[in-house]
């Protein structure tokens, strides 16, 4: 039987189709996988099962009769529960209370605390999620945030349990546990519908996986009849270029960026750069690999401008900019990614083409009459740059807010590449993308090498580093312990160097 | 409001719930502006200070046909309810009724907080609206409730300065005290008990300020002495404020519009 069926589900934002015609079914005690893109459609078809949207056109099925949820406690009522992505959790008060808002144990009105407790802990208990429910929330970490989320749905006696890009919050250990946890439910008799785009776990967990593509069903298949690369295509509808790029032969200029034995302390008086020293040259990507927190932020902060290292010297191009602004570095040619795109880089509220000239304002083509914002070429600007990086939008006057986290990310690439640098800092660029725009965003890293800009790449994600690098530079507690040839090393090899375990190899 | 209660039906107890009657209706003002319509906190408790400050100065000439200062009404110096308790009894007797009430009001509040279902509820609507939305509870209804009951102990507060203290009202008796209870608050971080504590240092200082202008001959100039409870509310602020974890009530003042999917 179908704990839950979909019936030409469509959903409509204005003009956007986010949902076409949305037809599969979800077995009783599976874990269902919902596979897509961002911005494919996932989080809408789930909204509406769970009561937060109304389909425009067909219905939803639950234990083969129809519902129509008008708010999330209807679905609650039927036995839906959702995790979603951002927790819905009060850090100060304890976990037993943030578990029974709005169904307290109850007498006369008076909130029975002693039973609270003893129910909610017995749910953490007999679903093995190891949380002391007298605790506050605040002092449990983000994993045992994520399984309170879990205990306080289980609370309400679901049955389905929807996972909204559950691993997106997680570390590799972490989603290892995660994993655990989900089987474990399913052997409780739990049905499971769990949306990500993140291939390994997807094949390691679920039965069955729906693929979603631009509001549309690709094709539901059990687990055991594909691989990650069938499913990529599926999820991507070509089939991705997972090895090197094109890269030219670049005759390897000056020296584009030279860090020179770099020393910095932070606000606790810790050292986080101890003697740093490194050399970007012009046609190359170097790529920094490391653990989070050995220094990346203070290094790509020192280049910027924003922190004045305590001893040692920044050059670029050959000169010395040490005690320079950041305007100075910039107009001299440093095209910088920011990690955080929707805090550093743009401004949310405004427009994708505002967005597009942000820094570079005071550039004499956005000019015209001495002060004046020249609002036609930066329109005409927008609309090339929209053209050639295939950012997607409705138009270059909506609010960047609007777009998905992969187009948001494309708008600061382009910018950046657009200024014509000859520095491009890219810190974590793909964070949080999906594979098409992951790749859209390497691709224009390669343009830059190729056009003989020096690159600085920062990434936690090895794969890529390996893919796209003509050198990478480990970095391990505030300095440099090698540099490789990603044609020579294995991933093994580095995961030794960022870990610490020194000496060439 | 309690003046013109008490004033005209000869009752102080009158007085007191016509006050409070006009603190609802005030706050009723507040709640339809920044809970359903979304507004700033700040500018609309700010324009309703200002509206309350004028209305009453226009209220005693409406009333009394005199000038920012009203004729004496009965009031309610003491509790002579508590005058036959053995030994403590006159000094019980002495105090004004409002420091029961007010002793009422603080166990009311630890009551409803620790042990009511609608306490509990307050808090989460205060702390995360969105989660309590999504836990099925009607957000905009608890916070306009919130908002009433807040604006009754405030008639309550003002009646005491009128007819609890003093039997008249007067331009600027009022002293920015409802400010203080803002620091009183913060200082007393959004406990019942710890606010109360709060509120009787602050009591205690303005004590301090009025004994202290009547030594004879005092140096000090009165103003300065007058300043004292709101100099020693900044002082103990800055204090305390420092390195506390989870400070101050996170959705407090943040306007909440029910889920409006983005894209």
């Amino acid at each position: 039987m179908n704990a839950i069926e979909f019936k030409n589900v469509t959903k409509r934002f204005g003009h956007v189709v986010a949902n076409d015609h949305i037809s599969f079914g979800i077995e009783e005690g599976e874990i269902h996988a919902l596979a897509g893109e961002n911005g494919a459609g996932k989080s809408t078809l789930m909204n509406m099962l769970f009561g937060l949207l109304t389909p425009d056109e067909g219905s939803i099925l639950v234990r083969e009769k129809e519902m129509h949820f008008a708010s999330p406690r209807e679905a609650n009522r039927n036995g839906i529960g959702m995790v979603h992505q951002h927790f819905m959790l009060i850090p100060k008060m304890p976990v037993y209370e943030n578990v029974i808002v709005g169904v307290e144990p109850c007498r006369r009105n008076l909130i029975n605390r002693k039973e609270a407790i003893d129910k909610v802990q017995q749910i953490s208990d007999q679903y093995q999620l190891s949380i002391d429910c007298s605790r506050p929330v605040g002092d449990l970490t983000v994993p045992e945030q994520q399984r309170v989320e879990i205990i306080k749905i289980l609370y309400r006696k679901a049955n389905i349990l929807i996972f909204d890009e559950p691993t997106a919050v997680l570390g590799p250990q972490q989603i290892d546990e995660f994993c655990e946890i989900l089987l474990n439910l399913k052997r409780l008799g739990k049905t499971i519908i769990f949306i990500s785009h993140k291939l390994p776990e997807v094949m390691r967990v679920a039965d069955r996986v729906t693929v979603i593509r631009r509001g549309k069903v690709v094709g539901t298949r059990p687990i055991r009849d594909i691989n990650t690369e069938i499913l990529t295509t599926m999820m991507v509808g070509h089939k991705v270029n997972t090895g090197r790029k094109p890269r030219k032969p670049v005759n390897l200029g000056g020296n584009a960026l030279e860090l020179n034995n770099l020393w910095m302390k932070d606000h606790y008086g810790i050292e986080k750069l101890k003697g740093l020293s490194l050399v970007v040259r012009n046609g190359e990507i170097l790529g920094i690999a490391g653990v989070d927190g050995n220094g990346q932020d203070e290094l790509d902060k020192c280049i910027l401008g924003v922190y004045t290292p305590d001893s040692g010297t920044i050059c670029m191009n050959g000169m010395d900019v040490t005690h320079t602004s950041i305007k100075q570095r910039r107009d001299m040619g440093l095209g910088y990614v920011a990690s955080d795109r929707q805090k550093e880089s743009l401004i949310l509220s405004y427009s994708v083409a505002d967005n597009l000239i942000l820094g570079q304002q005071r550039k004499s083509r956005f000019i015209r009459d001495k002060f004046l914002m020249d609002r036609e070429a930066i329109w005409k600007n927008a609309e090339t740059i929209r053209k050639r990086y295939d950012i997607r939008c409705a138009s270059v006057s909506v609010a960047a807010r609007t777009l998905s986290g992969g187009n948001q990310q494309k708008i600061v690439v382009a910018r950046e590449a657009e200024s014509n640098p000859n520095i491009y800092v890219a810190i974590q660029p793909t964070r949080g993308l999906d594979i098409g725009a992951a790749d859209d965003v390497l691709n224009t890293l390669m343009d830059m090498r190729n056009a003989g800009k020096g690159v600085l790449f920062v990434s936690m994600e090895l794969d890529e580093l390996l893919s796209v690098s003509d050198r990478i530079a480990v970095i391990f507690e505030g300095h440099i312990v090698d540099i490789v040839n990603p044609e020579e090393v294995s991933r093994e090899d580095i995961g030794k160097l960022m870990l610490g375990v020194k000496g060439r190899i | 409001m309690a003046v013109v209660g008490s004033y005209f039906t000869g009752s102080p107890i009158m007085g007191i719930l016509l006050a409070m009657l006009v603190g609802i209706l005030i706050s009723a003002i507040h709640s339809l502006l920044t809970i359903t319509f979304g507004a700033k906190q700040a500018v609309s408790s700010m324009a309703l200070v200002l509206l309350a400050d004028g209305l009453a100065g226009v209220g005693v000439q409406a009333f009394f046909k005199t000038k920012g200062t009203t004729p004496t009404v009965m009031n309610l110096p003491g509790s002579p309810l508590f005058a036959h308790i053995p030994v403590i009894g006159n000094f019980m007797a002495g105090l004004s009724p409002f420091v029961y009430i007010g002793f009422g009001v603080l166990i009311g509040e630890i009551f409803l907080f620790k042990y009511t279902k609608f306490g509990f509820h307050i808090s989460v609507v205060g702390e995360n609206p969105t989660m309590a939305e999504s836990a099925g509870l009607n957000v905009h209804a608890i916070r306009w409730i919130s908002v009433l009951s807040s604006g009754m102990l405030g008639g309550l507060g003002g009646a005491m300065l009128s007819i609890g203290q003093m039997n008249l009202y007067q331009d600027g008796m009022i002293a920015g005290r409802g400010y203080l209870a803002l620091g009183a608050v913060s200082m007393g971080r959004w406990n019942p008990l710890y606010v109360y504590g709060s509120s009787m240092l602050f009591g205690l200082f303005d004590a301090l300020q009025l004994w202290l202008q009547t030594i004879p001959s005092n140096p000090i100039p009165a103003e300065f002495i007058q300043m004292l409870p709101y100099v020693a509310i900044v002082c103990i602020l800055a204090i305390s404020s420092r390195n506390i974890k989870y400070f101050g009530i996170t959705s407090a003042g943040v306007p909440f519009t029910k889920y409006v999917s983005e894209r």
